[in-house]
């Protein structure tokens, strides 16, 4: 309390630059004419009695000094002082100025960029909860050198059904569908995606509801889920848009809900996670194929979300069981030459890919610039304080304290 | 001459607050004489060290100090105790009394009294 009301007398004195220091001359005048005063009374000669009065008081260079210590803050003033010797000795040299301050710009500008890219990609690369669960379910056929085959729809329902995900979903990978009948036409980006894609992904829609996770319907179910960024931009946020018919391609859609601001689809290309309109659909009756084993779903994606705990490698020996189980029980659907497997890849991996290498590597490469930028200027500045020698050393006979000359070089 | 001892801050601190407490309103020169004539003159205070410390104080918000006429008719800086002061005053005089209790009892204790 008493620090405080000392502390804030003493700002209030730095702010107003009050002359309070006259105040210290005429009371230094008063005790020394009194003090005088007395030795001549004492009986001393005038010369005398003004001397030992002066004796008395005490050296008036140190007490003017800590008076001046106790009325302002000397920390801040010397700050201050610092600063404003700073910005004159920039202005003084403004070429030296100007390449220090783009040296040093380049090095962090730099370093900023690529790190918010490694954390937008490396440390937060899915925004969804539990994200370590998420993994993505690939169909390879080695024996005949393929990869990525898709998956069938049976092959589909033996996986939801095996016990070792919480559930599985398949997904388009976007494409873009025209959206008629509202003022203008557009051209939006789609995914068709399974009723329980959502569920996997751990997301709700902001507005109505996503697809029924038990929602059986073969084809299409005509339901619509549109992003945030849809909804605001073409339908104004309009608050009726739960029920509103969208024609898309000519067939007729009911939207059931709208997805959080902020929501971006999983996918490794930005067009996947931008997409704007989610279609529900069973990937099983019109207009897809029948669900036989040998109709694979080129262009599909199966993302599916383990059960809590399981680790991928646990995840993947069940599967390499059950992929086995399926050979024998269907040997005529997977012959042996082809080597049918089914893979599974954290998610994490698809939105980073192979760029995680090249990120680390570009991520070192810029901190080594900022590292020879800060060399850089430091030997500017080496060069530049060994020119102004001359001028410390100056500085310092005519009496200026070590730290002073110090911060001022 | 014998070598007179030096006042240190804080018990300088509590011999200003302690004259105004007693005599009332005084400029710096009169506290300065009060210290001197009341410690018998054994201590010299460097007397300008005083003004720091008076303004110190006033920056505490012990002492608040206005212009006034000195004895001569001259313009002097007269410093009154506050209330706050007062207080300040009180605690710090039962610190000291306190201490000094202790350090006298360490040097009225003997070699017997311990064993």
């Amino acid at each position: 309390m008493k620090f405080l009301r000392r502390f804030f007398a003493r700002l209030s004195n730095l702010a107003t630059d009050s002359r309070a220091d006259q105040r210290l001359l005429e009371e230094m005048e008063e005790h020394l004419a009194q003090q005088t005063a007395d030795n001549v009374r004492a009986g001393m000669p005038a010369a005398e009695a003004r001397r030992q009065a002066m004796l008395k008081f005490g050296a008036v260079g140190t007490i003017r000094e800590d008076y001046h210590t106790e009325l302002k803050l000397p920390f801040i003033e010397t700050l201050l002082q610092d600063l404003r010797y700073a910005v004159r000795m920039l202005l003084r040299s403004p070429g030296f100025s100007f390449i220090a301050i783009a040296t040093m710009a380049l090095g962090v500008g730099a370093t900023t960029a690529i790190y918010s890219v490694i954390d937008a990609t490396l440390l937060h690369p899915l925004p969804y909860p539990s994200p370590a669960e998420l993994v993505r379910i690939q169909d390879d056929l080695p024996g005949v050198g393929a990869q990525g085959v898709g998956i069938s729809v049976p092959e589909w329902r033996d996986l939801e059904s095996s016990g070792i995900f919480q559930s599985a979903a398949i997904t388009g990978t976007g494409a873009n569908v025209n959206l008629t009948g509202s003022a203008q036409p557009l051209r939006l980006s789609f995914k068709q995606v399974t009723p329980n894609y959502f569920a996997v992904l751990g997301v709700d829609a902001q507005w109505g509801r996503t697809f029924d996770p038990h929602d059986a319907t073969p084809g299409y179910n005509l339901e619509v889920v549109i992003s945030d960024g849809l909804w605001r931009r073409e339908f104004g946020a309009d608050p009726h848009i739960l029920g509103k018919a969208l024609r898309l391609d000519n067939d007729v859609y009911h939207v059931v809900g709208v997805m959080p601001r902020g929501f971006r689809d999983q996918g490794s290309s930005s067009e996947e996670q931008n997409v704007e309109l989610w279609l529900g659909a069973g990937f099983a009756g019109v207009p897809f194929p029948p669900p036989l084993r040998s109709s694979r779903l080129r262009s599909r994606v199966v993302i599916a979300r383990l059960k809590p705990g399981l680790s991928i490698a646990a995840a993947q020996a069940g599967l390499d069981a059950l992929v086995e189980s399926l050979k024998k029980q269907y040997p005529a659907e997977y012959p042996a030459p082809t080597k049918w497997t089914v893979r599974l890849i954290p998610l994490s991996e698809t939105v980073v890919g192979s760029v995680r290498q090249s990120l680390i590597l570009l991520f070192g490469a810029v901190g080594l610039v900022l590292l020879i930028s800060c060399v850089n200027v430091a030997n500017l500045l080496l060069a530049k304080a060994s020119g102004r020698s001359r001028e410390i050393a100056v500085r310092q006979a005519l009496g200026a304290q070590k730290n002073a000359s110090s911060a001022s070089s | 001459m014998p070598e007179k001892p030096d006042v240190l801050q804080g018990t300088l601190a509590l011999m200003v607050l302690k004259t105004l407490d007693l005599l009332g309103p005084l400029h710096g020169y009169g506290i300065a004489r009060r210290i001197e004539q009341i410690s018998g003159d054994l201590l010299a205070v460097n007397q300008g060290t005083l003004y720091p410390l008076l303004l110190k104080l006033e920056h505490e918000g012990a002492i608040v100090s206005d212009w006034g006429a000195s004895e001569n008719n001259r313009r002097a800086r007269f410093y009154r105790l506050t209330r706050a002061g007062r207080k300040q005053l009180k605690t710090e005089t039962r610190d000291w009394d306190q201490t000094a209790a202790i350090i006298s009892r360490f040097f009225e204790v003997k070699a017997e009294d311990l064993s």
